[in-house]
Parts: C-alpha cells; sequence; structure tokens
C-alpha cells in the first residue's frame, strides 16, 4: 500500500475543468454542474484529506459521484420545483459564435446524464473524468470486465440516442442533417 | 441489476459504441466544456474561505504549534509498535472493544445531526461526549444502519454499525472515560492523530483517540487498509 498522503488544497483547482464536465454528465444541465462541483469542492475542502493514493483525480470524482447522490436523495424528500427552460437561458457569447458545437456539445452531455445510472457512471468515469478502467471498477464496485461492456453499451446508447436527425460526417463524426 | 453486461456486442452495436467515444470526445474536447470562469473564482473563494475557517476554530493554543502541525500534516509515519502509550492501563484492552465493535447492532440507525455550519463535518445524532459519530453517507457511501450500547471492563461502549452498497458493515465504536491504553500495531500519523492498525483472523481495527476518547473502527478483513484509514482519519485536524 502507498504510503497515505494529505490533498493538497491548492492542487485541486487543478483538476476543475475535469470535475467539471463529470458534473455536466452526470446532471445534464451546466446550471447544476455549476452547484455540483461547488459542493463537492466546499465539502472536500473542509478538512484535510488522506489519499492513500496517487491520483487526486480519482478521490475528486469519487467525492463528486457520492455528493451527486445525496442530493438526488435529498431532493426526492423536498418538494419538487420546475426548472427553467434551457431555451429561456441568457444567450451566451461565446456559445454564441460556434452555435452548432454549443448545441452537440449540451446534447452530448444531456443524453449521457439521461443514460441508466450503471451505464452512465462508468462512461462519466472513464469517457468524461479520464480514469483508467480499475480505478472506475473500483469506484462502482464492479470488475473491470463488467466495466468494459457497460462503457461499449453507454457509447453506443448514447450515438443512437443522437441518431436521429443527424448524419454521419466523413470523420465519423455526426453532423445535423 | 437488469442490464445483460456478458452479452457479446454484435458488430453493429461495435459501430455504434464507436460513434459514441466520438461523439463523447468531441464533447469534452469543446471549449464550451470548460468550468466557467465564475465557477472558478467560487472555488478559490471557497479554498481560501476554508483555509480562513480552519485557522479559526485552532485553539489559541495552538498558534504556537501551527508550524510544527504544518510539517506534520505533510509527514506520515509509518512504524510498528508495542502495546503502550499514555493511556489507561486498567481499561479493558483495545481487542476487547473491537470485539464489542463486531457484534450486530440492536438499535435503529442513527439520523443525521441537524447542523448550521455548512464547512462542519456531517455528524449523526449519536455523540459519546464530546464526540459525534461521523454521518459518512454523503462523502463515503457508508450509511449508518444501527447502533448499540454496551459496557465493557467497567466502562461504556456505544457502537454505530456502517453499511456500504455491497453489504460489508463496520463497527464504529466510542469508548466514554480517559484514553484507553494503546494497542500494538502499525502506527500511521496524520498531522497530530496516531492510527494504530491491527489485524485479526478475519479482521482488521483501527484505534485512535478523539477528543480524550478512544475510538475503534473494525471491519472484515475485505475491507482495504485504505479505505479504512480514509474512513477513520475523515475529522482529521
Amino acid at each position: 500500500m502507498p504510503a497515505p498522503r494529505p490533498l493538497d488544497p491548492a492542487a485541486v483547482g487543478d483538476h476543475i475543468d475535469r470535475l467539471y464536465r463529470a458534473a455536466w454528465a452526470l446532471c445534464g444541465t451546466r446550471e447544476d454542474a455549476e452547484d455540483l462541483v461547488q459542493e463537492t469542492y466546499a465539502r472536500v475542502l473542509a478538512k484535510p484529506r488522506l489519499l492513500t493514493h496517487d491520483d487526486d483525480v480519482g478521490y475528486l470524482v469519487q467525492a463528486l459521484r457520492n455528493t451527486f447522490r445525496s442530493q438526488l436523495r435529498t431532493a426526492s424528500r423536498r418538494p419538487r420545483t420546475e426548472a427553467f427552460e434551457q431555451d429561456a437561458e441568457p444567450v451566451d457569447r461565446r456559445s454564441a459564435t460556434r452555435p452548432d458545437e454549443a448545441v452537440a456539445a449540451r446534447e452530448v452531455f444531456d443524453r449521457i446524464a439521461s443514460l441508466p445510472e450503471a451505464f452512465r457512471d462508468v462512461l462519466v468515469a472513464v469517457d468524461v473524468a479520464g480514469l483508467s478502467y480499475g480505478e472506475t471498477a473500483a469506484l462502482v464496485g464492479a470488475k473491470e470486465a463488467t466495466v468494459t461492456s457497460r462503457l461499449y453499451r453507454a457509447r453506443a446508447r448514447v450515438a443512437r440516442d443522437l441518431a436521429p436527425g443527424m448524419d454521419r460526417g466523413p470523420a465519423g463524426v455526426l453532423e445535423r442533417g | 441489476m437488469s442490464f445483460a453486461d456478458d452479452i457479446a456486442l454484435d458488430p453493429e452495436d461495435r459501430a455504434d459504441a464507436q460513434r459514441g467515444a466520438v461523439l463523447v470526445a468531441a464533447a469534452i474536447a469543446d471549449p464550451e466544456a470548460r468550468a466557467p470562469a465564475r465557477l472558478r473564482e467560487d472555488i478559490e473563494a471557497r479554498r481560501a474561505a476554508a483555509h480562513a475557517l480552519g485557522r479559526r476554530r485552532r485553539p489559541r493554543w495552538a498558534g504556537a504549534l501551527a508550524g510544527l502541525a504544518a510539517a506534520a500534516i505533510a509527514a506520515v509515519l509509518l512504524v510498528v509498535a508495542g502495546p503502550g502509550g499514555s493511556g489507561d492501563p486498567s481499561g479493558p484492552s483495545v481487542a476487547a472493544i473491537a470485539r464489542v465493535a463486531a457484534l450486530p447492532t440492536s438499535g435503529p440507525a442513527p439520523r443525521p445531526a441537524a447542523s448550521t455550519d455548512p464547512f462542519g463535518d456531517p455528524s449523526l445524532a449519536v455523540r459519546v461526549g464530546p464526540v459525534a459519530f461521523p454521518d459518512w453517507e454523503a462523502e463515503f457511501d457508508w450509511s449508518a444502519s444501527g447502533v448499540r450500547r454496551s459496557v465493557v471492563g467497567g466502562r461504556d461502549v456505544t457502537t454505530v454499525s456502517y453499511r456500504n452498497p455491497r453489504g460489508v458493515v463496520a463497527g464504529y465504536a466510542i469508548v466514554d472515560g480517559p484514553p484507553l491504553a494503546r494497542g500494538a500495531g502499525r502506527v500511521v500519523t496524520l498531522g497530530t492523530t496516531t492510527f494504530v492498525l491491527s489485524t485479526t483472523p478475519g479482521r482488521r481495527t483501527v484505534t485512535w483517540v478523539e477528543r480524550e476518547r478512544t475510538c475503534v473502527l473494525d471491519a472484515p478483513a475485505a475491507v482495504p487498509v485504505r479505505t479504512l484509514l480514509r474512513l477513520a482519519s475523515s475529522r482529521v485536524t
């Protein structure tokens, strides 16, 4: 077992993009993703943390996933409120210059978020957060072979869900028809 | 679960999987998928606030030791030690407490304690003196599943059992009264807290002292040492 070491608070901000993308893929909306990342960092930074492996990202993704599941449990006990429609968001200056790309990214994350939990968590861990199959297996409590199987199926479902109205371009990238 | 994980993918599924991988890769490479500036600023503010809060929480006498503590938290020591320490030699042994911690609990699962501090450690509504049992559900996915009160060697011992999603149960016992004599085992020091790791056939135990109370976390040997240490050190300061 590697020697335990404290998590360096100054370094956790280096992984914010990966955490944000993983949160977006879990929640399905950017607004909820921001809230989830904020809550995760608040918990992680609340006190010194002991890590027993070299990878900070694995620890942070685990914290993100646990916080997400905790939020789901809490939300299920509260009265439900309707969220604003995505279309009602203020125009983002960056996406306004590349509307097709922005819509594609949003749709992909939305589809990932709508996958069954077992598929979604594996795809988020491996493809979005960049964890290894071994780290993901430990994270979700499954064998690596199961992770592989679920990952392939999750990718296939995302592609099929996004297929209506889209065609495959010459480089294999889906484009609007 | 209802998914047929072991069914081989047919060529059409495989092609879809490849397309899906490309789609996901394109999405995460999109600049739109970078964290917004306001989120970065918020995280930085939280990091600074947490640091400041941690400093305010320290007792005054700790100020003079701040430099030593900062150095100590970066130095994790692994040594093997025999029984001893400055604990109460007339109290029950740590091994006896660990055996009690491994017994099934009889009371209902404790509820989370109400907290007004957003940076505070989540706790359960069960405590021994100044030490509340931690709520590990959100952070570690170990849910409190029961409680039991015992008397061992004349000391009141409260045990809360925690269950993880795989159904593995760990027992967390807190002994009322002054700290017990330290048991034999591998010593891990983080910051100002010393943890003693020991094993018996089929079990692992970690022992430490928190606010002058002896805490014993006992779990099946299937629970990795790193998991046990991570749980035990979740409130290390």
